[in-house]
């Protein structure tokens, strides 16, 4: 839809006019950028950081855009590398200045965070997928929400396109075990996919 | 289609937005817009970061279950890949105190950016950022670098010549001996022509160079019980040797594996043979000498009898080059092939097993510098806004570890350290190192800009000798009368050389 009208960027030099690029990117993948560091973070709050960060970073790079794929994979990169800058120095922050919480909660309490974030949620899949492994959440997510093709996904996560769809069928079937046992509140995660590629 | 019937019921909730309120806000926006205002990077210090992912392996163990725990957990594993692997690396980080960007030379069609070029320096230096200015081919080159102003400059040799004449570069030989740069481990030829460039001095360094050499198939000459052909070789000698294959069904020797017009030899060995088409700049016709019409005859003599290969099938207008899967030497319709380096690449992809011991290639008889391309010399320039850290990146991009991962990524041109080489390559290409390079006596001989008259008449000699030779082939005409014809048809060429300009 609005693909081609960025398609340009690729030809962009010095004499563009970065600004005005930057409001027009904002407008349309700023959703796509803070949905997206949501999903990685599950925190409003660093979704709101990474989001900003990542188009301070896109205002930065612009130049270096060269249409090697789509402004849209471009940008979840950058947010996904914003992302884990910004997972690292929070974490650190709250477990340095604050202990006690994070030694004292887990996700059989969850914590106000994620209870608000959980009254929020427009249906109760989002809470759901939100609860899937990292590795799986993203590459369900990058496919049903930022509707990506296997082949972008595979190269923003650096792995196979066969990983990409064995991810992808775990997510859904371990999301959709999760839908029917939904009323026992049974949501023990399943662990050890918790990497990211 | 499948996507529909693998979908669970749910999923296509999940294109829809997530939260009921909040997002994605102007207030988000507004505070993007100002931290590039105040050119604020992250708001937190690099240095504070780095410290303290010297930590979290460990502290990580004490994390336990948190909102963040499995995202934490893996991303701490993960240190930043500026930081991955390299420690000694950045430990000795020469530029670690500069927060610079270095401004680098990119050309239209250049892999500079899609193949990452500058990641590996990135990954030494991460306080270094790159961006890269393009220079489109319209552009004229003294402008566009007046006008851009780009730290780096990464130029064909011909830029390389008008720069310097424009005092645009800064003189290496200083910084090279300061840093112990091995510059004698470089090929000799070309270092010798880009000092030349400089009248002795240096001002830049290039990561390769290109060149063609004569790819042989060692199962034919050995099934046909003709000896090899070797290092040191007259074209008199190699047409000879081609020539043995008359009548064996494989043909001895073929121009290009691409471009089946006879011309297209005819051109390389009277350049390589030194054998001028014209003289004083265009003014004279030199077609009609004795060497002249030996080579013609020669040649002709070999595509009429077979020993030279030629694609009849598809005997097209002279000059038109054709893409066809038919290369006549990975078919092993010809026992030899003129190439460039490349298409060692090739010939890795297409051949299997044995077959992959079966070939090697000798230098090009001949005075090869027509034939020498050197399309990425790195440079500083005169107003390069940090120098030193403009010079790491030119001395990392020829350096060794860069060249080893060219190498890894296919290559395209032969290294400038013939020692960067390995294993099976070492011996195979050891010819791109034996082509004998002379530096010409004219500086601005690579040129492009200067002798426009000149390259007109090139292509001339081409269009127009091209059915003249092909009728000497067919026993139409005797060499002596064609190329007599093609004098002609040259003098008046070259007496209306605006011709060509108003097409």
């Amino acid at each position: 839809m609005n693909k081609l009208s960025f398609e340009y960027l690729e030809h962009v030099t010095g004499g563009l006019d970065r600004d005005a690029v930057l409001d027009e990117l904002m407008r349309e993948y700023g959703r796509d950028v803070w949905n997206y560091a949501l999903f990685l973070t599950r925190s409003r709050e660093l979704a709101d950081d990474i989001a900003q960060d990542t188009f301070v970073k896109v205002y930065e790079r612009l130049y270096t855009y060269r249409g090697e794929s789509s402004v849209k994979t471009w940008l979840l990169a950058i947010t996904r590398n914003a992302a884990r800058d910004a997972l690292r120095s929070s974490w650190l922050r709250r477990v340095i200045l604050r202990p006690h919480r994070a030694a004292s909660e887990n996700d059989a309490h969850p914590s106000a965070e994620r209870e608000a974030m959980e009254r929020e949620m427009n249906r109760d899949i989002w809470s759901i997928v939100l609860e899937l492994p990292a590795k799986l959440r993203e590459v369900l997510l990058l496919h049903a929400h930022h509707q990506l093709q296997m082949k972008e996904i595979a190269a923003l996560l650096n792995i196979s396109e066969g990983t990409v769809k064995s991810r992808l069928f775990r997510a859904r079937a371990l999301a959709s075990r999760k839908m029917d046992k939904r009323s026992r509140a049974d949501d023990a995660v399943v662990t050890g996919e918790e990497e990211w590629t | 289609m499948s996507r529909h019937k693998q979908q669970p019921y749910w999923e296509r909730h999940l294109v829809e937005q997530p939260l009921r309120s909040g997002g994605f806000t102007s207030d988000i926006e507004r505070k993007v817009r100002e931290r590039i205002r105040m050119g604020q990077r992250n708001g937190k210090s690099r240095g504070w970061v780095r410290a303290a992912a010297a930590l979290t392996a460990f502290v990580v163990l004490l994390g336990g279950g948190w909102l963040l725990r499995d995202d934490i957990g893996s991303m701490l594993k993960r240190q930043p890949d500026k930081l991955n692997g390299i420690p000694a690396a950045l430990q000795n980080d020469s530029l670690a105190d500069m927060n610079s960007t270095l401004k680098v030379m990119e050309s239209e069609y250049d892999n500079f950016t899609n193949m990452q070029y500058a990641r590996p320096f990135l990954l030494h230096h991460p306080t270094v950022g790159i961006e890269t200015a393009v220079m489109k081919e319209q552009d004229k080159l003294l402008e566009w670098v007046d006008k851009e102003k780009p730290d780096v400059l990464r130029l064909r040799a011909d830029q390389y010549y008008e720069l310097i004449q424009e005092g645009r570069l800064q003189p290496l030989d200083a910084l090279i001996a300061n840093d112990k740069v091995d510059v004698d481990e470089m090929h000799k030829p070309i270092m010798d022509l880009l000092r030349a460039y400089g009248g002795g001095q240096l001002y830049g360094l290039t990561p390769s160079f290109q060149t063609s050499v004569i790819y042989v198939n060692t199962k034919l000459f050995k099934e046909n019980g003709i000896p090899l052909p070797h290092e040191g070789m007259t074209w008199d000698e190699l047409l000879e040797t081609a020539a043995r294959f008359q009548g064996t069904g494989t043909a001895g020797l073929a121009g290009s594996p691409f471009n089946s017009n006879p011309m297209y030899l005819v051109d390389a060995i009277r350049r390589s043979d030194g054998l001028q088409l014209h003289a004083q700049g265009g003014k004279q016709i030199t077609v009609d000498s004795e060497a002249w019409e030996r080579l013609w005859d020669r040649l002709a003599t070999g595509y009429r009898e077979g020993w030279l290969y030629r694609d009849t099938k598809s005997d097209k207008k002279s000059g038109e080059v054709s893409f066809t899967p038919s290369d006549p030497f990975l078919k092993e319709q010809t026992a030899m092939v003129l190439n460039g380096s490349y298409y060692t690449m090739q010939i890795d992809q297409t051949w299997e097993g044995d077959k992959r011991q079966q070939w090697m290639t000798i230098p090009v008889p001949g005075n090869q510098t027509e034939n020498l391309r050197i399309s990425e010399i790195y440079a500083v320039s005169q107003t390069a806004s940090d120098p030193k850290a403009a010079w790491e990146f030119v001395k990392f991009m020829t350096g060794q570890e860069f060249s080893r991962r060219l190498i890894g990524l296919g290559m395209s041109s032969a290294p400038i350290r013939q020692s960067d080489l390995t294993g099976d390559n070492r011996e195979r290409l050891a010819a791109f190192y034996q082509n004998r390079f002379e530096v010409p006596s004219d500086p601005s001989f690579f040129s492009t800009t200067t002798d426009q008259a000149g390259n007109a008449l090139d292509e001339a000699a081409n269009t127009i000798g091209g059915p003249l030779f092909k009728d000497v082939i067919e026993n139409k005409r005797t060499a002596g009368e064609a190329l007599a014809q093609l004098k002609e048809k040259l003098e008046q060429e070259a007496a209306a050389p605006n011709k060509e300009k108003a097409q």
